[in-house]
């Protein structure tokens, strides 16, 4: 009785994490940052900073020689039960500090990826929105304005994405 | 470059939330239509002082309307006459302004951005750098005050010689002189005089109270805390013993986060 626990005990773990592989995909979103801004003599770093409530994560990455190039992405998972709204904050840097912004909220969708696009021109540097707007391209021109930073999710796709390895399960197993 | 006509502007004169009085007696009120008349009618000046040729004047009379009436289309004017001086940073901030105004149509905000691009076709950019930040210290750029945010990023000027003055508590302490050709990304740095021994060569955009590194330099690194590699090195386990015997019991499904290249490239809430 006390080895059928104890193997049990060790066992349930695997057995979650194996129920938990078998259950529903992910509820992610995969942002896709873009921009027209000249690197490096104008920006040399970027950073995106998801957050809801109090949490926030962050992720960075650099531009310029011996870095990946426009676009770049990262990707948000959301394994709590509140599908959002979510702030995602990209901004675009220099030496540290930040040359443009882009504001975007957004929902998660239960069980699916979606990817959302951000664009960050140039056009929206030193254009200050309100507090409760961000600078983007209005529409589908390449006019910049203040707007609404609630946004559509997009159906995923990695069409322009550098992907560094296809999403696969049995990618990391020996 | 283009130009908004009397026919725009008349248009925003007919519009009472378009308009916005600049008046020091009583900055709320509307202007009376006696001032909205006069304003036309140097508006109408200033068109014909444009064509020809005297920006300088054009641009006189264009403030003073914008005195009384600060619609989109008096500020592009405005903004015109900037360009056609020569002055692409001044005329930059303007139309940087109507592309920010909710108040702007969308006729005036696309001539803003088709304007911007004829600056940035037409001319250079310079990053300006302030050795040594003193504080009360200002930048002129052909006599014109640039406003100490918009040194963060590269400002848009016309091709040709341009004069940049380090002024502090009204007197200059630095002068250059550099010419700017079209399509230049040209730096200057200009450093007080005498050049403090003991201040370290920081640019102007690291005074910017954003976090400067990535990682807080006090802060202990995440990837050197041995807690966080137990807990990966358990987690790391426990998915690999659950993946074999997964694999080994024919299921699987599922799927893994994409991967993206920013650092890291997926954020986890709530996992």
């Amino acid at each position: 009785m006390t080895r059928s626990r104890c193997t049990l005990a060790m066992l349930l773990p695997a057995l979650l994490l194996v129920a938990a592989c078998g259950d529903d995909a992910l509820t992610e979103v995969v942002i896709v940052v873009n921009s027209d801004l000249d690197v490096p003599f104008e920006i040399d770093g970027l950073r995106v900073t998801v957050s809801r409530g109090g949490d926030a994560l962050q992720a960075v990455g650099g531009l310029g020689p011996g870095q990946p190039p426009f676009p770049r992405s990262v990707s948000v998972v959301n394994d709590s039960p509140s599908l959002g709204p979510f702030e995602a904050r990209v901004q675009l840097t220099r030496g540290g500090a930040t040359v443009v912004e882009r504001l975007a909220r957004f929902t998660f969708e239960a069980g699916a990826r979606r990817r959302l696009d951000l664009v960050v021109p140039g056009a929206c540097i030193d254009i200050d929105c309100e507090s409760d707007e961000t600078c983007g391209p209005l529409g589908d021109t390449n006019v910049v304005g203040c707007q609404d930073p609630a946004v559509d999710l997009a159906p995923f796709a990695s069409s322009g994405l550098p992907l560094r390895a296809e999403p696969s399960l049995d990618a990391g197993v020996p | 470059m283009r130009r908004l006509t009397a026919v725009v502007l008349a248009a925003a004169f007919m519009i009472p939330e378009l308009s916005a009085r600049a008046q020091e007696s009583d900055p709320g009120a509307p202007p009376t239509e006696a001032e909205l008349s006069a304003a036309r009618e140097r508006f109408s000046e200033g068109l014909a002082l444009g064509d020809a040729g005297d920006h300088e004047a054009a641009l006189v009379a264009y403030r003073e309307v914008l005195t009384v009436v600060d619609a989109p289309s008096v500020r592009y004017n405005v903004a015109h006459s900037l360009a056609e001086l020569g002055r692409f940073a001044e005329a930059d901030a303007q139309l940087q302004m109507l592309l920010a105004s909710r108040d702007t149509d969308p006729e005036t905000r696309a001539l803003a951005f088709e304007q911007r691009q004829t600056l940035e076709r037409l001319g250079g950019r310079l990053r300006i750098h302030v050795r040594g930040e003193v504080e009360g210290a200002v930048v002129h750029l052909d006599g014109w005050e640039v406003p100490a945010r918009r040194r963060l990023s590269p400002l848009r000027v016309s091709a040709g010689e341009h004069q940049l003055e380090l002024v502090i508590d009204g007197d200059v302490h630095a002068r250059e002189t550099l010419t700017i050709a079209t399509g230049d990304r040209a730096e200057v740095v200009l450093r007080p005089l005498p050049e403090p021994e003991d201040v370290p060569p920081v640019p102007a955009e690291a005074t910017e109270p954003a976090p400067v590194e990535e990682t807080p330099p006090e802060a202990t690194p995440r990837w050197k805390d041995w807690r966080v590699w137990a807990i990966v090195g358990g987690v790391a386990a426990a998915l690999a013993l659950g993946i074999g015997i997964g694999v080994a019991a024919g299921g699987g499904g599922g799927g893994s986060a994409f991967q993206g290249d920013l650092d890291p490239g997926v954020l986890t809430f709530g996992g």
